[in-house]
């Protein structure tokens, strides 16, 4: 099969960021950069207004992705992984339960590794047969946190893993958190922009994203998202400094979003983000979840036609985002990888995906996988142009 | 452009978050003239951003702001 005659490369590594982005991103960006590009909240002045109005614009439309009523419970950060370091770092003290599930990204687990030198103990809630988050486990692993621990307990869930791709229910982990009398830190990274999410049936959750992932917007952008139940006033900010309001104190404001949302923001990676859930908002998040579950269906029943792959994680019939990772047999994954590359303009991502947890749980540690993630224009010819290069590629690593 | 002259209400806010969402609720509900300003030096010390209104319209924009749960700190009136 020819490569796609419209694009030099078959993009499958849209789970490290979206790419390319979309027009009507890259515009936005450029009408915020020429018309607004004032430092918002900052002063008076028509280009901070401007700014600022950008701003509020995707606060509002990024709590309507999520359900939240009130758009000041979403702080913008650097990313998912500045925001569950605010979450659990600014949650957790001393004596108190984190409940991890089994797919966390170092995001999340090098943060609990750390809280777990300062005395905080970590739970980890096994896996399914298949690797996946178990939710029986979770719930009991809740229950015995609560009945054992006199200080906080804590879930967290990766809601979408960035290596077996299988999305893991939010509502009934918030349920289950809710009775162990627990919030639940949400590791959305890899979900946003893919799923539906509503926080109505999360409450009790505090949800991190990124937005130059599924939001399809740039790197260094992202946010957290409170749910309506959360009490801010329990939640210890990052960091302390400006927020353009109550100049005269030298306390950090306590109401939101300025008591997480010190120093200059970053207004150009939050318009493209905006941009992009405007975009993904129009075109429906269920139908992008379709989307994706039907190209991982394709990639999965193309790897097993292939023959001697081994898919992480459950079969087709799991709920997945547009995301399969597989190990093969017989061949070096990064020499399979570079091969992709260089000569069929295949671009993918091997190795363990600063996930070692997970790859633990899936069986593919220490030796890692190959991952497909598949961009939002990689259609079905290019997924079909990517699993016969995979299979030349293979048939050759393998016969040397 | 800006109907709105003196005397003035000024809405004030905790927090330009809230400053922006309620100028985009008062525009919406058509409040000619609800503009984002620097907060007079007599109101705040701050530096943020206050809506200033026609005072007329003061009551009209609290009613508003309080239907639409944005919060702020207080309206004054400046003649
Ligand atoms: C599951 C998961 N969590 C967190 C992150 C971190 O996101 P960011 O690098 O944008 O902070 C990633 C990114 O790879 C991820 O896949």
């Amino acid at each position: 099969m020819a490569p796609p005659a419209n694009d030099k490369v078959v993009y499958l590594d849209a789970a490290a960021t979206s790419w390319p982005k979309p027009p009507e991103v890259l515009a936005a960006l450029t009408r915020h950069l020429a018309d607004s590009g004032g430092n918002p909240g900052r002063a008076g002045h028509r280009l901070s207004l401007a700014a600022g109005r950008n701003l509020c614009a995707v606060r509002e439309g990024l709590a309507a992705l999520f359900g939240l009523k009130d758009p000041s419970r979403i702080a913008f950060s650097s990313g998912a992984t500045e925001s569950l370091n605010l979450a659990l770092r600014g949650l957790l003290r001393r004596g108190d339960v984190v409940v991890a599930d089994p797919l966390i990204h170092n995001a999340s687990a090098r943060v609990i590794s750390a809280l777990a030198h300062e005395g905080v103990h970590v739970v980890h809630a096994p896996p399914d047969a298949s690797g996946a988050f178990d939710l029986d486990a979770f719930v009991a692993a809740l229950r015995t946190a609560a009945e054992q621990c006199r200080g906080r307990v804590l879930g967290l869930l990766t809601l979408a893993s960035n290596v077996s791709g299988t999305i893991a229910p939010l509502g009934a982990a918030a349920e289950a958190a809710r009775e162990a009398d627990a919030m639940l830190v949400v590791d959305a990274a890899q979900a946003v922009g893919h799923l539906p999410i509503d926080l109505a049936e999360a409450p009790n959750a505090l949800l991190a994203f990124a937005g130059h992932k599924g939001l399809l917007g740039l790197q260094g952008s992202g946010g957290l998202a409170l749910g309506a139940e959360i009490d801010p006033a329990l939640l210890i900010p990052l960091r302390r400094g400006g927020t353009g309001s109550r100049s005269e104190s030298e306390e950090q404001p306590d109401f939101l979003p300025d008591r997480f949302e010190a120093g200059t923001p970053n207004p150009p990676g939050i318009v493209a983000l905006g941009a992009g859930v405007a975009l993904l908002r129009a075109a429906s998040l269920d139908a992008e979840e379709e989307r994706g579950a039907e190209k991982s269906r394709l990639l999965i029943e193309g790897l097993c036609r292939i023959g001697g792959l081994r898919i992480l994680g459950p079969g087709p019939e799991a709920r997945r985002i547009g995301l399969v990772s597989f190990t093969v047999e017989g061949a070096d994954p990064a020499a399979v990888a570079l091969a992709l590359d260089d000569e069929f303009g295949v671009l993918c991502r091997v190795g363990l995906h600063c996930a070692p947890r997970a790859h633990r749980a899936l069986g593919s540690y220490p030796d890692g996988a190959i991952r497909f993630a598949p961009g939002r224009d990689v259609d079905e010819d290019a997924l079909h142009y990517a699993l016969d290069s995979l299979a030349q590629v293979l048939k050759r690593e393998r016969s040397r | 452009m800006n109907p709105t002259h003196p005397p003035f209400a000024y809405v004030l806010f905790f927090t330009s978050a809230a400053a922006f969402r309620a100028e985009r609720v008062a525009r919406d509900a058509g409040i000619a003239g609800a503009r984002l300003v620097p907060t007079p030096r007599s109101l705040s010390s701050d530096c943020g951003a206050a809506l200033r209104l026609d005072e007329a319209a003061a009551e009209a924009v609290a009613t508003l702001l309080l239907n639409a749960a944005v919060p702020f700190d207080r309206i004054e009136r400046v003649s």
